[in-house]
């Protein structure tokens, strides 16, 4: 008898000639999130299963495996060979707190000898007797005693059941260059694009000395912040100082935000080629400021079209962004006070609705071509 | 690279690392050891005591020794604390390690007074009188603030408690006064006072309260009963030993005094051509500069100092947040100028070279700025 932790994974995307692809990637994600923790790792017929470990490192674990993308929950089990007396010796011992169960026996291995339904009524009998004051409820009970007799000789007996994040296995949608400003929104942005599978690279713009090296640190932690969940990332840090002195020189005030992210979206959309993306992707939301009108991320489309631009929060209330930034750690470094590029000669009065033309004609008295390949000569890689 | 952020820590001095490392690697013993070996580190420990109440110029007392400035700061307000204290008064001047200790006497129902500061950044002696009253329990006063170099007047403030609540225990925050401008405790009449070991040269972890004889504080840690009960946890040997040599290393105050003043002075008169305010005037400490610039962020003139490899800290966190600054909003500045707002402070160690380019390159820096935001 052993406890394991039991790993169930999503049907849907299961089936399908993509099947043994999704699925050695969700292994491969699972065995990189469990590096460096001794244990065993294999499979059941429509389960994983992780056993042998030290029972200390149990709820890292679950914890590490939580946030693996693909998996839809797990629960924590007792591992019995297939035995009646066996499987009814550790039912009679349990103690469980609460006030009304039920018992569900699957058999998938059919040459068991007691039927499931009359053998959840005997294991039910049992576990009665040692909890005199618990009551059955088959339906809206509050613990489920399952006892599952699998084909390989084994039985799982488990109870609570723990939600995984679901989603599809990170990197089976390719790779995303993900904007990441230090903000709130853009490490939220990079969680919900890479539960849709899709890997990440990050690029911060940095402006030195407007903003300071906090500031950078602060990104290098919110990327090590979702890793959890996104993998380890790689951080593209571009210098954008000169770029915004030369806005500030040579284009009308108002113009500022717009030009100055059009051109973070020139820079973007050379470095997803350079480094294989297949789209950009950023935390904008409609509406929330100025530059997030559907005229001002309109104008900021039309600077690049090689890579499309995915906004996973662009209906987001701020609410349901903070709450998902609570969940996944990064609000309260989101939430410290360093100034970001964005902040950095912000006009009074931005354009709200800009015009393409009038952008464009601003954006004339710019030698965009020269700052943004200096720009992007002088990027700094991280691995985070 | 040019080190002028010394109000924020210093470098360990030489001495002070070799006997660091002495009673760290050769005299290691636990002092509530019974062996001999123990006992000698036990009797080292009394004579850095007794070091520094000569440096403090005291003939009573005695000193505990805590993690840092804070914890001693914790101490002597939480340790003085009695269930019948009725009004606490601290400044708007204090560290916040005393500022934050206040706020969180007012959470648990304590009446806290701050007293107010004038332009100069020291408190308001005028409305400290009027503050005061026989319900004063308790009275914390930085003696030099942090932020601008403000000298508070203990002896006036100790007069002002003895016509008002004599019975009132007077705490002061000596960090940024110890081993900078002249002390003598007695002369003083505070009760309770704090000092730190890496604002002097001494490592990091390293603090100690002065309590006057006759004192008596409760423990705000409780545990194997060291110092005397009043601070339990095995005593940081190798750190006290080497705070004691940072202060045997103290050498002329006043002289020292003379030198870094003379830094100042150079440096403000370096800085005449520029739309710049001192915020720390003629009585303050010399080692403690507080500048204002007029329409630009003081963080990006620290950013741009330290491209230069020059360093010195802000005198505001952030101005997108509006974060601010307590004590030079306090001062009557205004919020557009605590963030143009920048802290230089110097050491005995610095030179005039250093204090040249520094303020050369800071007016530079000043003016490069200038003209990339109009």
């Amino acid at each position: 008898m052993k406890r394991v932790i039991l790993l169930r994974f999503g049907e849907l995307y299961l089936k399908g000639k993509n099947r043994g692809y999704f699925e050695k990637v969700l292994i491969s994600n699972i065995k990189l999130s469990l590096k460096g923790i001794e244990c065993k790792f294999y499979k059941v017929t429509g389960r994983y299963i992780v056993s042998d470990y030290d029972e200390i490192d149990e709820t890292l674990i679950i914890n590490k495996l939580t946030k693996v993308f693909g998996l839809v929950s797990l629960s924590v089990a007792i591992e019995v060979k297939t035995d009646v007396d066996a499987i009814k010796d550790y039912i009679s011992s349990l103690k469980i707190p609460a006030k009304t169960f039920r018992v569900s026996v699957t058999r998938a291995d059919k040459t068991f000898p007691i039927q499931s339904n009359i053998f959840e009524r005997e294991l039910g009998g049992l576990i009665l007797k040692n909890n005199p004051s618990l009551k059955v409820k088959l339906k809206d009970y509050e613990t489920e005693i399952v006892v599952d007799i699998r084909e390989n000789g084994l039985t799982y007996i488990l109870h609570d059941k723990i939600e995984c994040e679901g989603g599809m296995p990170l990197g089976t949608a390719g790779k995303g260059l993900l904007l990441l400003s230090g903000g709130i929104d853009s490490p939220v942005a990079g969680y919900m694009i890479a539960k849709r599978g899709m890997s990440i690279t990050g690029l911060h713009f940095h402006s030195f000395p407007y903003t300071s090296e906090m500031a950078k640190q602060k990104v290098i932690s919110l990327a090590k912040l979702i890793s959890p969940y996104c993998g380890k990332i790689k951080l593209y840090m571009c210098p954008f100082t000169k770029i915004q002195e030369e806005i500030h020189k040579h284009c009308a005030p108002e113009f500022m935000i717009t030009i100055m992210r059009r051109i973070m979206m020139k820079i973007a959309g050379k470095i997803a080629i350079q480094s294989g993306c297949k789209a950009i992707i950023t935390g904008e939301n409609l509406g929330q400021v100025a530059s997030q009108t559907v005229e001002s991320l309109t104008v900021t489309n039309f600077s690049q079209t090689n890579v499309p631009i995915f906004r996973p929060l662009i209906a987001f209330d701020k609410k349901d962004i903070i709450n998902i930034s609570r969940k996944i750690g990064t609000y309260e470094t989101s939430i410290l006070p360093y100034e970001d590029c964005c902040t950095v000669f912000l006009p009074k009065n931005p354009v709200i609705k800009p015009k393409l033309d009038k952008v464009l004609k601003e954006e004339s008295k710019l030698d965009i071509k020269t700052l943004v390949d200096n720009a992007v000569k002088n990027i700094e890689i991280i691995e985070c | 690279m040019i080190y002028l952020d010394n109000a924020a820590t210093t470098q360990i001095s030489s001495n002070a690392l070799k006997t660091y490392d002495l009673y760290a690697r050769e005299q290691f013993f636990n002092p509530s050891g019974i062996y001999d070996v123990a006992v000698k580190v036990k009797n080292d420990i009394e004579s850095a005591k007794k070091t520094i109440l000569d440096a403090l110029k005291t003939s009573s007392g005695d000193i505990v020794f805590t993690s840092s400035a804070t914890e001693a700061n914790n101490l002597a307000i939480f340790g003085s604390l009695r269930s019948n204290f009725k009004k606490i008064v601290l400044s708007m001047a204090d560290h916040p390690s005393i500022y934050n200790v206040g706020l969180e006497l007012e959470n648990r129902g304590y009446k806290v007074e701050f007293c107010p500061l004038q332009e100069n950044g020291q408190i308001d002696y005028d409305a400290l009188e009027k503050i005061l009253d026989e319900d004063t329990s308790l009275i914390s006063i930085i003696h030099v603030c942090n932020e601008t170099g403000a000298i508070n007047d203990l002896k006036r403030i100790n007069e002002l408690r003895k016509k008002k609540c004599p019975k009132a225990i007077f705490h002061a925050d000596g960090v940024q006064a110890f081993s900078k401008i002249k002390i003598n405790l007695d002369y003083f009449g505070v009760d309770l006072y704090t000092i730190s070991g890496h604002k002097m040269f001494a490592p990091k972890g390293i603090a100690c309260l002065y309590v006057r004889e006759g004192l008596h504080l409760k423990p705000i840690l409780f545990g194997g009963g060291q110092e005397h009960n009043l601070r339990s946890g095995t005593e940081n040997v190798p750190a006290i030993m080497a705070l004691k040599t940072a202060v045997l290393e103290i050498g002329d105050i006043k002289q020292n005094y003379e030198h870094v003043k003379k830094l100042k002075d150079i440096f403000v008169s370096n800085l005449k051509d520029i739309p710049c305010t001192i915020n720390s005037n003629e009585e303050n400490s010399p080692y403690i500069l507080s500048l204002t610039f007029k329409g630009v962020n003081g963080e990006t003139l620290v950013h741009m100092l330290e491209q230069n490899g020059i360093y010195v800290s802000t005198g505001s966190a952030c101005s997108s947040r509006k974060k601010g600054n307590r004590i030079l909003s306090a001062m009557n500045l205004r919020l557009e100028d605590v963030v143009g707002s920048i802290r230089v402070s110097f050491s005995k160690h610095n030179t005039i070279e250093e204090v040249e380019t520094a303020s050369k390159t800071l007016k530079n820096c000043y003016n490069e700025l200038i003209e990339k935001l109009r």
